[in-house]
């Protein structure tokens, strides 16, 4: 199911130069995106948690099983890194409350912004599912969320993204309907119907 | 082809933050400090102590897998010493890799090490020498990262390597983005050029000034380039080759970083021998002059190019110079023309 990924990893553990930039190349952005959507934009806490994940990851390779897809193990990884970022900076802002005390700084890090009670209801729950979308989109398998924002962001047509993809017009179109099924899927387990939303 | 819903869905999707991403220099810190870590965790993988050893293992073996190992893990997490720096012309500035690692600029005399990544700013040029003798030469916009005395990495730009076989020929791999080049006792020029993005290289040239180097592409392919020779790689896998003569003017910037040398007290037939590695002019000397070796020279050409070099050590040792289209040569006064 992920014999791409086990065969990335493979060449990494096999010292392959072009596998380890592929590698790179293919993650750092994603888990930079990850990142930033958990930490309300804060680009250099997601730069460091990114590079942190990766560095873990390419150290402790024995690690991924191919049970999981490449990006799912990575952003666990990373989710840990920003976990321990964001402990340290609230130990280094001696706050008191320590959130670190009742575990909730680790809860921070694995959601999207916490809501502001004084929030109306209807503004929170657009920040909600902004939220959502964009944590989908993020975690969607291979080169699903790209394509998706390809299309809907930059307003991109099949040929340019099969020019992108450095695939055929059909394949891309395919992987298109296939990234709207994901997306969909993806946004019904963590309990949003897309179609209500629509 | 669209689906019902397929606006519907957009809005929906478009309703999500859509963040930038990361910085190109950040981006290229995390490369340095992931490569850093991949390259430990490999050595750490091949380590002797986690094969399974034979129990006949003779003791002698184990104790120096042992301390092969110690070695290994006391020197892989700390930089080594690559070159000195003996000559700048500009801002050239060392990216230190790793989770804090930050910037400095470059001194004259200063050690650069294997976890730095030098950048030279457009008007920029460095000279360095390793330990063994290699003379390394960025020019302007370049960026290379040193990983080790034996390995370097040439990210964008140019790389002027001067292996003198005179001096041993120290071994060096230069890591481009389509292969790496390997060098015999030579002087050569790796170019690496990027995309219209900035961010990626579109292709990588070789150009061999002296000797015979060897690129091999990242699917393992040897291609061998010669003396007078440039080899362009694209990213596309083309392969272009085509002449240049050793005095192209590609190599005119190379002039203003020529390698400084001290004169007082040595001959002029190491001076001579300086300057020919410098411009790749061979420069002989006519009947009537005395044997190069003999003369020795006194005063100091730093800060001089080799040209204005050779015109200074001339007059101060009464010589006329003439050029020639494949050499120089020394004459008497007398011969001047």
């Amino acid at each position: 199911m992920h014999a791409s990924d086990r065969q990335l990893v493979a060449d990494l553990r096999a010292g392959d130069e072009t596998g380890f930039r592929a590698f790179f190349e293919e993650y750092f952005d994603r888990l930079f995106r990850f990142a930033m959507s958990r930490t309300h934009g804060d680009a250099d806490l997601s730069q460091e948690a990114a590079q942190r994940a990766l560095c873990r990851a390419v150290r402790k390779l024995d690690g991924y099983r191919g049970e999981a897809s490449l990006f799912t193990w990575l952003a666990q990884i990373c989710r840990n890194e920003l976990a321990d970022l964001l402990a340290a900076r609230q130990r280094d802002a001696q706050r008191a409350p320590s959130l670190d005390a009742d575990g909730e700084v680790r809860d921070l890090a694995h959601r999207v912004a916490g809501p502001d009670s004084a929030e109306p209801l209807a503004e929170q729950q657009a920040r909600d599912v902004a939220g959502a979308v964009r944590q989908v989109l993020d975690e969607l398998p291979g080169r699903y969320g790209e394509v998706l924002e390809w299309k809907y962001f930059d307003d991109s047509s099949v040929d340019q993204i099969a020019l992108r993809l450095g695939t055929s017009f059909e394949a891309a179109q395919s992987m298109l309907a296939r990234a709207r099924t994901a997306f969909r899927s993806a946004m019904a387990a963590r309990g949003w119907d897309a179609d209500t939303l629509l | 082809m669209t689906e019902p819903q397929d606006d519907d869905l957009g809005r929906l999707i478009r309703r999500a933050p859509r963040y930038p991403g990361p910085d190109l220099e950040a981006k290229q810190r995390a490369f340095d400090a992931v490569s850093e870590a991949w390259r430990a965790g490999r050595a750490e993988t091949r380590s002797p102590l986690r094969r399974a050893w034979p129990a006949a293992a003779a003791a002698a073996a184990v104790l120096v897998a042992v301390a092969g190992l110690t070695w290994q893990r006391s020197t892989a997490p700390s930089a080594v010493a690559v070159a000195t720096v003996q000559r700048i012309e500009g801002r050239v500035t060392a990216i230190k890799s790793g989770w804090f690692g930050g910037s400095r600029e470059l001194t004259v005399a200063g050690a650069v090490t294997s976890d730095e990544t030098l950048q030279t700013a457009a008007d920029a040029r460095v000279v360095l020498r390793e330990a063994n003798g290699l003379s390394l030469r960025l020019a302007p916009a370049t960026r290379v990262a040193l990983l080790s005395p034996q390995d370097l990495r040439v990210e964008s730009g140019e790389l002027y390597v001067d292996a003198d076989p005179a001096l041993g020929a120290a071994p060096l791999t230069v890591q481009t983005a389509f292969g790496s080049v390997r060098h015999v006792g030579t002087q050569y020029a790796v170019r690496s050029a990027s995309d219209a993005t900035g961010r990626d290289a579109s292709s990588v040239e070789v150009a061999v000034r002296e000797g015979r180097v060897q690129l091999t592409r990242a699917a393992g392919e040897a291609l061998a380039i010669e003396a007078g020779q440039a080899l362009r790689l694209g990213r596309g896998g083309d392969v272009v080759r085509r002449p240049l003569p050793t005095d192209d003017a590609s190599w005119n910037w190379l002039q203003q970083t020529a390698a400084p040398i001290e004169i007082d007290g040595h001959t002029l037939a190491e001076f001579l021998r300086w300057y020919s590695r410098e411009t790749g002019k061979p420069v002989t000397v006519s009947a009537g002059v005395a044997a190069p070796q003999t003369i020795r020279l006194s005063g100091s050409i730093l800060g001089l190019t080799p040209d204005e070099a050779l015109a200074a050590v001339a007059a101060s040792t009464d010589l006329a110079v003439r050029r020639f289209a494949d050499h120089i040569e020394l004459q008497p006064p007398a011969a001047r023309p």
